[in-house]
């Protein structure tokens, strides 16, 4: 199965701190790594994503990954028995990492505008949906006056506008969901991490 | 359980250091892990100390060598011998 995998700058497992043998640069394959009996390595097995998983795990470098043996999946990743690493999606870059942020942030702001709405505010939503960048969301939030019912999602938005401002996409992501479900319940934040890992497929021309 | 906050991330960060968590709470633990930078911190500290005092553990555990043992009742009983206690 070919899946993927986030690893920290230099290929190391932000988990086991395992340094993944890469694939050399000729474009061979990194060597094949098996989860035991190596008690570093993740524990049981080498973990992985699938491109609906990426939203939860993202770190400096994704690799593409081979997976062998019986694969099992978890709630928001795959494990096997063993794996190497394939190619490095290039892509994956810490401008594309910031865009990714920004656009949660711009969906955060775009759910709290909705609950603003419902809330009768329309004066608010409107100054919230003007807020065309982190920046400018993250100020109007501090200054903005939200009625009770749209506190929350207002406060939220303003969160994931911070943790992009700060390029921390995986937060911002995180606040984002949370945001869609205190304004629509679970259901909308399983769509607004569907819509994330849409995104991120897209962008770095992922095959699903 | 869908997902875990800091509050009970920090009751399983000693269970998490030590590889005592079921694979489906080591899900949880390191999805949290993955976008919580506080958590990322603690963990850190509490895996440091816990390094730290092992290795004071070591030193208190530790023996010195037999021969310098040896050299060093030695000299106490000669000096107990020779002179008494002063």
């Amino acid at each position: 199965m070919i899946a993927y995998k986030f690893l920290c700058a230099g290929g190391v497992g932000p988990f086991s701190r395992y340094h993944w043998p890469l694939p050399s640069d000729g474009g061979g394959a990194g060597a094949w790594v098996a989860a035991a009996p190596d008690p570093v390595l993740c524990r049981r097995a080498v973990h992985a994503c699938r491109v609906g998983d990426l939203p939860w795990w993202l770190q400096d470098e994704l690799w593409e990954l081979e997976l062998d043996g019986a694969v099992t999946a978890g709630r928001h990743k795959v494990m096997a028995p063993r794996g190497r690493l394939l190619r490095r999606v290039a892509a994956w870059d810490a401008d594309c990492a910031q865009r990714f942020a920004d656009a949660c942030a711009e969906r955060a702001r775009d759910h709290a505008v909705a609950a603003l709405e419902r809330a009768g505010a329309s004066s608010e939503a409107t100054r919230l949906r003007r807020a065309a960048t982190p920046r400018e969301l993250f100020d109007t939030v501090r200054t903005a006056e939200p009625p009770e019912a749209a506190r929350v999602a207002v406060t939220m938005a303003g969160g994931a506008a911070r943790r992009a401002l700060g390029g921390a996409a995986v937060t911002a992501a995180y606040i984002a969901a949370h945001t869609a479900a205190n304004v629509d319940g679970a259901e909308a934040m399983d769509a607004e991490r569907a819509w994330q890992s849409q995104w991120l497929g897209t962008a770095l021309a992922l095959s699903a | 359980m869908d997902e875990i906050i800091c509050r009970q991330f920090v009751e399983m960060a000693s269970d998490y250091l030590e590889g005592a968590v079921g694979e489906e709470d080591l899900e949880l633990v390191e999805e949290h892990l993955a976008m919580c930078d506080w958590c990322r911190g603690y963990l850190d500290q509490i895996e440091t100390t816990a390094h730290v005092v092992g290795a004071a553990a070591d030193v208190q555990d530790a023996q010195p060598p037999a021969e310098t043992v040896e050299g060093l009742l030695g000299a106490f009983r000669a000096r107990m011998g020779g002179g008494g206690a002063r």
